[in-house]
């Protein structure tokens, strides 16, 4: 199953009434639809507060999503109307430069241009999370280091991973694993402190 | 079950991998967990952090009426093809026919080898019982209802010829 088919599937039990997987969907795509939506809206808590709406309308506008494009590129699509009418309503203009064609969203790139949208509180947090991941890598055998940074970082799936390491997917898959398994439990420990998580 | 989560998330999970997954997403907070925190790694690698709204959305999505849309975005389903079970049932028909209609040949006028003719010969006080015996029991036979009166009339016409 690809990885629009698992956003398939999810939307698809989504469209009957299931809540939860609308939610597994949200906690996927809300940090790189955060990412996008700061393009148009400077204060970090409007930005949270149009990709929270921008959710909800997707969640309202489910019924007519039939499949034709990624749901990511849909919710895309979404989150810049909610961007563009939220200026709107506020009397101000989405800067043009900033202007992202709905095409272009599942080929969105975050630039060096795209401004940290944390709050000063959230900072630290977010700070501490990426030094945690980043010494957790450091840590980690160069073969699950690789293999994970090849899938992440350059995107490339598991056979074209096995091609380069020249180890069979099956290994790619465990180191892949083993890597995430690495790095979540020197993560754990901060995500459960404080309830408002921000990162 | 984590590893399979992880190749789910990296769209190298099978079908039934991934529907497993899904299920023991929706009842294990836990398993439910590990999703969030993979993905933040993978968000973290490229950069992506500062954001989480999903606690946010969720309690605004309880508020929210259920969609349902049934069937807005199922895969198409293989309809049944009519013409295929149309020829079946043709090809049905036709089979019960001729199985029908087996008994109204009379096999005993089709040529035969020499050889087979005379060892026919010898066979005919044997026919002859076969026929006394299919006269006696033609109510049984399956073929009465549509072949009707046929075979009770070729084994009459046996019957005769023999007197």
């Amino acid at each position: 199953m690809a990885d629009r088919d698992v956003d398939r599937e999810l939307v698809e039990r989504a469209q009957t009434g299931d809540k939860q997987a609308f939610d597994l969907l949200v906690s996927k795509y809300q940090r790189k639809l955060g990412r996008l939506l700061s393009r148009f809206v400077r204060d970090p808590a409007e930005v949270e507060d149009v990709a929270q709406e921008a959710f909800v309308k997707a969640y309202r506008a489910l019924p007519s999503f039939r499949g034709d494009s990624a749901f990511y590129t849909w919710l895309y699509r979404i989150g810049i109307n909610t961007a563009k009418n939220y200026l709107v309503a506020m009397g101000r203009r989405a800067p043009t430069t900033t202007e992202i064609a709905s095409d272009e969203a599942e080929a969105f790139e975050d630039g060096e241009q795209l401004r940290d949208i944390n709050t000063p509180e959230s900072v630290l947090a977010s700070k501490e999370i990426a030094e945690t991941v980043q010494k957790a890598m450091e840590d980690l055998p160069e073969e699950l280091r690789t293999a994970i940074e090849l899938r992440e970082i350059e995107g490339l799936s598991y056979d074209e991973i096995a091609g380069i390491m020249n180890c069979p997917i099956g290994t790619v898959r465990s180191r892949i694993f083993r890597a995430r398994e690495a790095i979540a439990a020197k993560l754990r420990p901060l995500l459960d402190t404080g309830k408002d998580r921000r990162w | 079950m984590k590893e399979q989560l992880s190749a789910m998330i990296d769209d190298a999970a099978s079908g039934p991998e991934c529907e497993g997954c899904v299920k023991r997403l929706k009842s294990d907070p836990e398993f439910r967990a590990t999703w969030d925190v993979y993905h933040l790694i993978g968000d973290a690698l490229r950069g992506h952090t500062g954001l989480d709204v999903a606690a946010r959305v969720r309690a605004r999505l309880d508020q929210e009426p259920t969609v349902l849309a049934p069937g807005a975005l199922r895969r198409p389903r293989r309809r049944p093809a009519w013409y295929a079970l149309s020829a079946a049932a043709s090809i049905a028909a036709v089979a019960l026919v001729g199985w029908m209609a087996l008994p109204l040949f009379d096999f005993s006028s089709a040529p035969v080898p020499p050889q087979a003719s005379a060892l026919a010969v010898e066979a005919v006080p044997t026919a002859q019982g076969v026929g006394d015996y299919l006269l006696a029991h033609q109510r049984f036979s399956p073929s009465l209802a549509i072949g009707g009166i046929a075979p009770y009339i070729r084994t009459v016409a046996e019957e005769s010829g023999t007197r």
